[in-house]
């Protein structure tokens, strides 16, 4: 570990030294596990949960994590499962842990995201449709886990996808707020792959609080119980890979979500996409707030598209924050059944 | 929109056609300044209060004063003939273009005279929390919007913002202040006539209907949005900017851009925070932009 990082780690330990906290597990329906190899020779794993109800549709769902994060974005206990909740509305379901993080082994710290969008997003989807049977697959992805999507999509509509929704996706970067700026500044000057997961893991032991009021841009604090936000530090995050953190870079450098080479603008991408598509974003979240991917829905191709901002006008129980979208104290009530309904409305039978 | 662009023009050439019958189009007026000429511009659900909120216990005016004391030239004007605003300025100031400032509708009627009219007699544009055809609009804003055509409901709405349960979403779209700082708010907008002192509109989707079909132009824009305005969310200046281009540059004021607090919709234009966060930034923008 560079000095850098050691630095931080004891100004960290400064600003709040509390007592270390008894590890609590995070009790969860065991799914199965099934690993998957990419055709480069990637390794990812998908967790599969079996319908718990009548099925309602013939079209699997594979749900995404986003950057620095796994599937516990999506499975953070019995009251914030994603993948519980579409299973108990009839919907096969598969969460994955793209290469590198969650149950996934280490990887090359050359991974940028172009490496998930070329490789894992359809090593995913055919290991889906092999188990399933099923022709095509719908795709849930959280922030870059929706950005693999539409990058994905830049190439052209695939047949193998049924529906799309991305929460919290940010695919326009322009603009220039303080908050932003320090963000490119963080990215460029920080080298190798950021070891974001032993930083979260330090952070847990005194409940996961981020100090400095910086926690408003990862989460809505009023939606993030202290025990839930301790788990999702200690399981639920993963480092950022170098090349990932460059395309970040890059992105917020370009004011759009581009290719790590810098040369393919994605949002170019949303024209010529048809897929039925759900746009959501948090009314409060700062990585990827709403303007971030409005544009980006306003040329969307597709003839049926949606949007939908969750924050307390909606009737909302709060204004949602980035990851809290995924895993709030109020994400069951709120986004869970919204996003269900959305789909069996497309993909049900 | 979906919708045809047929029955908004229709609607709004009869608010058009209805106010200039009822009322007689107002003309500018001149709120004083010798400089460059700027035209604060009211939309239908506010009056000229909105600019020229008097000094008060904690409060030191609006932005009118505050732009006449940097040396512009200001006026203020109703929304609801723009065109022929612009023109009566340019006409009793000799200047070739006006710089437009508008805030919520008031900026959505800068948008629709650039679409209308184009940008030739503009030299500036500044747009605060204003509406751009929404791309969806909440149940929250729907109850708002609904209000709008009953004058009664409305001020009843925005005088919830004076509650002080600590949990009043209505007060929250109209205000993002800390809650000891909202009577404050309200007692300007009601003593200003800020708050829907006006004859009661039909269909407020007249307004804004086309300014999604914003054309792109050269003249500078600063488009300034509330990070928890509810009314007009910083979405709707993102979807203006977009459609402008490069010469727009939409700014956000909130957690983002380290201020201090977030701000709402009417404390964009009426709060002290806006006149040490927002008011500065908008004379400097047309201090260097409208030097045209």
């Amino acid at each position: 570990m560079s000095h850098r990082w050691t630095a931080l780690l004891l100004c960290l330990a400064l600003a709040g030294c509390a007592p270390l906290r008894q590890v609590r597990t995070v009790t969860l329906a065991e799914p199965e596990r099934i690993p998957v190899t990419a055709a480069d020779g990637g390794e990812l794993v998908l967790h599969h949960y079996p319908p718990t109800a009548a099925p309602a549709s013939r079209i699997p769902v594979l749900v995404c994590h986003g950057i620095a994060s796994n599937r516990h974005t999506w499975a953070l206990g019995p009251d914030r499962d994603f993948g519980a909740h579409l299973a108990a509305a009839g919907l096969d379901t598969y969460l994955v842990d793209l290469r590198g993080h969650g149950d996934s082994p280490p990887v090359d710290p050359s991974t940028s995201v172009d490496t998930y969008v070329r490789h894992d997003l359809p090593a995913a989807v055919d290991a889906v449709r092999e188990a399933t049977g099923a022709e095509r697959v719908a795709w849930i992805g959280h922030s870059m886990g929706g950005l693999v999507l539409i990058a994905h999509l830049a190439a052209g509509d695939d047949p193998r996808l049924a529906a799309a929704v991305t929460v919290g996706s940010p695919v326009d970067w322009r603009g220039s707020d303080q908050l932003t700026r320090l963000m490119r500044v963080l990215l460029r000057v920080l080298s190798g792959p950021l070891p974001a997961r032993n930083l979260a893991a330090f952070h847990a032991q005194w409940e996961g609080e981020i100090p400095f009021g910086l926690d408003r841009v990862v989460y809505e604090p009023a939606n993030m119980e202290r025990a839930a936000l301790a788990d999702m530090m200690r399981v639920g995050v993963s480092p950022i890979q170098d090349g990932v953190r460059r395309q970040f870079a890059a992105t917020i450098e370009a004011g759009s979500f581009v290719s790590a080479d810098g040369t393919v603008d994605y949002m170019e991408a949303a024209p010529s996409i048809t897929l039925p598509f759900l746009v959501i974003a948090g009314r409060a979240d700062h990585l990827s707030p709403p303007e971030r991917t409005v544009t980006f829905f306003e040329r969307l191709g597709s003839p049926d598209k949606s949007w939908r901002v969750f924050g307390r006008d909606e009737g909302d129980a709060v204004d949602y924050g980035h990851v809290d979208l995924c895993n709030g104290d109020h994400a069951a009530e709120d986004v869970y059944p919204y996003i269900t309904d959305w789909l069996l409305e497309r993909i049900g039978d | 929109m979906a919708s045809s662009p047929l029955v908004p023009r229709l609607v709004l050439a009869l608010i058009v056609v209805g106010a200039a019958l009822s009322a007689g189009a107002a003309e500018p007026v001149h709120e004083g300044g010798r400089g460059r000429p700027v035209l604060l511009v009211v939309g239908p659900e506010a009056d000229e209060g909105l600019y020229r909120w008097e000094r008060d216990a904690g409060g030191a005016g609006g932005l009118a004063p505050f732009l006449t004391r940097r040396g512009f030239s200001v006026w203020i004007a109703d929304g609801l003939d723009l065109a022929r605003a612009v023109e009566r300025v340019r006409e009793q100031t000799g200047a070739e273009r006006v710089a437009l400032v508008g805030h919520g509708l008031g900026g959505t009627a800068c948008y629709r005279y650039l679409a209308e009219a184009g940008d030739g007699a503009v030299s500036a544009l500044v747009t605060l929390g204003a509406p751009a055809g929404w791309t969806r609009r909440s149940p929250l804003l729907e109850e708002v919007i609904a209000g709008l055509s009953d004058v009664p409901r409305y001020s009843k709405l925005a005088g919830r913002t004076s509650a002080t349960t600590g949990d009043d979403l209505f007060g929250s779209a109209f205000t993002a202040l800390p809650l000891d700082d909202q009577p404050a708010i309200v007692a300007r907008a009601r003593a200003a006539g800020a708050v829907a002192r006006r004859s009661p509109l039909d269909d407020l989707t007249g307004w804004v209907a086309d300014a999604g079909e914003l054309p792109a132009g050269d003249v500078p824009a600063l488009l300034l949005c509330g990070e928890l305005d509810r009314i007009a969310p910083c979405e709707e200046a993102w979807r203006a900017g977009d459609a402008r281009g490069p010469s727009a540059r939409v700014h956000k004021l909130g957690y983002m851009n380290l201020d201090p607090h977030d701000y709402g919709h009417l404390d964009l234009v009426l709060s002290d925070g806006a006149r040490r966060r927002v008011y500065p930034r908008v004379a400097h923008f047309l201090r260097r932009e409208a030097i045209r």
